[in-house]
């Protein structure tokens, strides 16, 4: 039953065990020996909590939990007291009688423990020790709560999100952004628009989200290709992993002051014989949001509704489920400000409205025996997506329409030495888009790969990672019309061999260090590849060319993590050298020397793709420090340098950023109060020589006439903030016992304090509108 | 009965599901300027930049149909040929539909007058459910006809 590597374990705790018994009994010849096992799960969200801290208190033996949270323990006697510890969970301690069945413990979540959880890698079901990660809880979330997936994990190191409106926002990782940023929900695509224009939204209810993977850097090996810049990966548990005794059930309020909004979502999980159940869902609602000064941004309010539903059988050697998911928003893109019209949005503002359905299968069978086969897990998503973008006067300016799937299969292996896994995973998607303003030319995109990773261990405090992917990818377009600019239309096929290698080491239990070398790639977008229309968002008229080579970039990442009794940290030093990077540059027309101005409309300047070698090098600290048992200091600190081959700076890149927090801890709750520091943004591409406008708007017939925000710098900014986060069943403030409610979690922030006016480097109308001002933020969760 | 009724309806929601959305659509014409011409008339106009028409009228006689040549400009100049592409059509608005109507036919227009008098006409290249390139307005002077 169990791996042959706990196998090992178990027989080195068992040897070190029966000698204390040896000893023991020789002291008495009465005590009697029994095995106490069971598994350890999250509270939460049911699943099975691996490499958990298991021993018998006042006995001095103990164990780790193995990668399906199972444990065994020789024990003295019947009756023992059981301590259970892991990183990020209250500790559990009880008397237990050790009998026939299994124990089950459910560890929770800790409300007082920070950020920097190490996430699991989904092929191996091991730590993700290599590569800079974070796992954020639902406490975590509750506390960052926002109208966007991408604002929620913008706090974590290296980690920033690109606005356009608060519901329109997309995550960048380590200065990458668009399609190299790959935002996955339980694992699968999610099947949207999101990376293909900068007022597309990712399609996610933040308020429904159970936990977020954040993954910076390459990442293909284990989420597919395309991740360059790194993975986020929200998980729901649509499709239920395991019974649950009781019913479980938790609901969420969020309420902010910059918009007037707030949101409300539920979910409810059971069991009923060997089936397990849950539904759940949100509803959100805001208005436009307030800028520093009172003044408001137009287009800038939002209303979405989320709900699911999922069933799976559940078995001891594993589950098979299904889920279906229905999501519908509608938001506006930012237009004016202060009536000038911003660049790069539409005259009379844009309402935009998504539909999304999905339906998903997942299933994993744990394969009995202690053959070299440990699991079999696998799952498929199938996702029927549309947008409209709705003009002044409500016409439909583009409709976008898309049927995507995406699918995996993993065998997970386990021996002696090694724990790895091989696979299959793929994508598919159709893509079309009508409409007066459209550029995107429909086509199909579809990818097939297959990997291989496997974890060596070597010596006791060693480990060596290796992997392999081949990724085949292709581009067909469904209608090959030349236009003006775009010409040769035609399929394009990718093949990419890429792999991993990493070494971790520990020293002790408070140091380890990861060092991992990984090649990734990325093939063009649709796209990047045939599009030919106005971009009103980037205010641009953007074609492609089919004739663009993937991206292969060569990441190189060193970490080094320490966690003591007074705190933890973590630091890795990156760099990653992309060839063929891809950028979109104004084109400039021969017969005149000027900008070329769009052949539709005569009004945007004509962007085309461009390749060329990139290189980027970053620094990425966070760190928890407690100052005394009461006080505690959170840092994340992250500096990139990203140039070109010809040493000119990348466009769209990050400042360096600097968050701190310092925390007053308490058995109740946490009071912080925070600052967020970004720098200048100083090293911008230089603008071209022909170009018309300079960095200071001037406001031409209502219009914003200024130099695309690309060319400009940003100044610095500092803003503060503070958070009280309050466990009302601690604090005595819970609902009264015969409700059957144990009480809930309540949290009270306030954003940018001091309604500093600040910019956001990263805005195209940055140099026209602020960002939002002084936020007053109160989130409440009950959960039993 | 009601079982199979249930699963019935789960594949039609499934198939309909699976079907595509949005139908494949053609590129849009990236038409600059229009050029329209009379040619048994010896009239030729053409918009500026798409701003203006030189000349700024067309004239037209009362009960003389008229035959329009069309001719689309990419913003280099060129003529775009549109003679395959059969998802794009020329067509005429009126702001008097009264006394004028377009009648398209392959490769030109006829232009119909049923009245003296003035009003103002633009021409659209339509592209299977919208315009994809519209001209400015352009003044039209319908004078008397020859009587017999």
């Amino acid at each position: 039953m169990f791996p042959p590597l706990a196998h090992l374990q178990f027989a080195i705790v068992a040897s070190f065990c029966f000698g204390l018994v040896a000893v023991h009994l020789a002291q008495d010849l009465h005590a009697q020996v029994v095995v106490v096992h069971g598994t350890v799960i999250d509270r939460a969200q049911g699943h099975p909590l691996a490499a958990v801290q298991v021993s018998i208190h006042g006995e001095g033996t103990s164990t780790r939990t193995d990668a399906r949270g199972r444990f065994e323990l020789l024990a003295p006697s019947q009756t023992v007291r059981l301590r259970v510890e892991s990183l990020g969970y209250l500790p559990w301690e009880e008397e237990v009688q050790v009998g026939a069945d299994p124990l089950r413990i459910p560890l929770t979540a800790d409300p007082l423990r920070l950020e920097g959880f190490v996430v699991r890698s989904p092929v191996t079901g091991t730590a993700s020790l290599l590569q800079p990660s974070a796992l954020l809880t639902r406490s975590d979330l509750a506390e960052r709560m926002a109208t966007s997936v991408a604002a929620m994990v913008a706090e974590e190191p290296g980690v920033h999100v690109r606005t356009n409106g608060p519901m329109a926002t997309q995550p960048i990782i380590r200065g990458l952004s668009g399609d190299r940023v790959v935002v996955l929900e339980d694992g699968l695509r999610g099947g949207d628009v999101s990376t293909t224009a900068p007022d597309h939204a990712v399609t996610i209810e933040p308020s429904t989200v159970e936990n977020v993977e954040v993954i910076r850097g390459p990442a293909g090996l284990a989420f597919g290709s395309n991740t360059l810049g790194g993975v986020v990966n929200v998980r729901r548990y649509e499709v239920p992993r395991s019974l649950v005794p009781d019913l479980e059930w938790g609901i969420s309020t969020f309420g902010e002051s910059v918009n007037r909004g707030g949101s409300l979502s539920g979910d409810l999980r059971g069991s009923t014989g060997t089936f397990a159940f849950q539904v759940g869902g949100g509803v959100r609602r805001a208005g436009d949001t307030r800028t520093p000064g009172g003044s408001f941004l137009p287009f800038t309010d939002v209303s979405a509704l989320d709900g699911g539903a999922g069933l799976s059988l559940v078995r001891d050697g594993g589950f098979l489920g299904a889920a279906v998911r229905g999501y519908q928003s509608r938001y506006g893109v930012p237009s004016s400000y202060d009536g000038v019209t911003l660049p790069g949005s539409h005259v009379g503002g844009v309402y935009v409205e998504v539909d999304r359905i999905s339906g998903r299968t997942q299933g994993e069978w744990q394969v009995p025996g202690d053959g070299p086969l440990e699991s079999v897990s696998g799952g498929i998503n199938a996702v029927r997506f549309e947008q409209w973008e709705f003009e002044e006067g409500g016409f439909v300016g583009t409709r976008f329409g898309q049927l995507s799937s995406s699918g995996e299969l993993v065998l997970r292996f386990s021996g002696e030495r090694h724990q790895g896994a091989v696979g299959a995973s793929g994508f598919w998607h159709d893509r079309r888009a009508e409409g007066s303003f459209t550029g995107t030319r429909p086509a199909r995109q579809h990818s097939l790969a297959l990997f291989a990773v496997d974890q060596i261990q070597v010596g006791r405090s060693t480990k060596l990672v290796t992997g392999l992917r081949v990724d085949r990818q292709g581009v067909v377009p469904l209608e090959r019309t030349e236009t003006l600019l775009v010409r040769d239309i035609r399929p394009r096929r990718f093949t990419a061999v890429t792999g991993a290698l990493g070494l971790q080491r520990s020293w002790g239990s408070a140091w380890d260090a990861g060092v991992q070398a990984a090649r990734a790639f990325r093939a063009p977008t649709i796209e990047e590849l045939f599009s030919a229309g106005p971009h009103l968002a980037s205010y641009s008229y953007e074609i492609g060319d089919p004739s663009l080579e993937a991206e292969v970039g060569i990441g190189v990442d060193g970490v080094l993590r320490w966690q003591g009794d007074r705190g933890r940290a973590e630091l890795s030093v990156f760099g990653m050298w992309i060839d063929d990077y891809i950028t979109f540059a104004p084109q400039i027309d021969e017969a005149t020397g000027l900008p070329m101005r769009d052949p539709r409309l005569r009004r945007y300047v004509v962007f085309a793709p461009e390749q060329g070698d990139a290189r980027l090098l970053g620094v990425e600290l966070s760190s928890l420090l407690m100052l005394s048992d009461r006080w505690g200091l959170a840092t994340a600190a992250d500096l990139l340098h990203a140039r070109a081959a010809d040493g000119s700076p990348l466009p769209e890149m990050p400042p360096p950023t600097l968050r701190a927090e310092l925390r007053r801890l308490s058995e109740v709750g946490t009071f912080a109060v925070n600052l967020q520091a970004r720098g200048p943004q100083r090293r911008v591409p230089a603008a071209p020589a022909a170009a018309e406008a300079t960095c200071d708007p001037q406001v031409v017939n209502g219009e914003a006439a200024v130099l695309p925000s690309t060319y400009c710098p940003t100044s610095g900014t500092v803003l503060l903030g503070a958070r009280l986060a309050l466990d009302l069943e601690s604090r005595g403030w819970g609902f009264p016992q015969g409700w059957g409610i144990p009480g809930g979690r309540l949290t009270v922030s306030v954003d940018n304090l001091l309604d500093t006016r600040w910019r956001d480097p990263l805005w195209r109308a940055k140099q026209v509108a602020p960002q939002p001002g002084r936020n007053l933020r109160i989130g409440m969760e009950v959960r039993p | 009965m009601i079982r199979r009724s249930g699963w019935l309806a789960l594949l039609v929601i499934a198939l309909t599901a699976c079907e595509h959305p949005i139908a494949v659509v053609s590129p849009h014409i990236e038409a600059a300027d229009l050029i329209v011409e009379d040619r048994a008339g010896g009239q030729a106009l053409h918009t500026e930049f798409n701003r203006t028409w030189s000349p700024s009228a067309l004239h037209l006689r009362d009960d003389e149909p008229v035959k329009l040549f069309l001719t689309a400009l990419d913003f280099r100049g060129e003529p775009i040929d549109i003679s395959d592409r059969p998802d794009l059509s020329f067509r005429m608005e009126a702001e008097d539909p009264a006394i004028l109507q377009w009648e398209p036919l392959n490769g030109f227009g006829i232009l119909r007058s049923f009245g003296v008098g003035e009003t103002r006409i633009r021409f659209l290249i339509w592209h299977i459910n919208h315009a994809d390139f519209v001209t400015p307005w352009l003044d039209v002077v319908i004078t008397p006809g020859d009587l017999p």
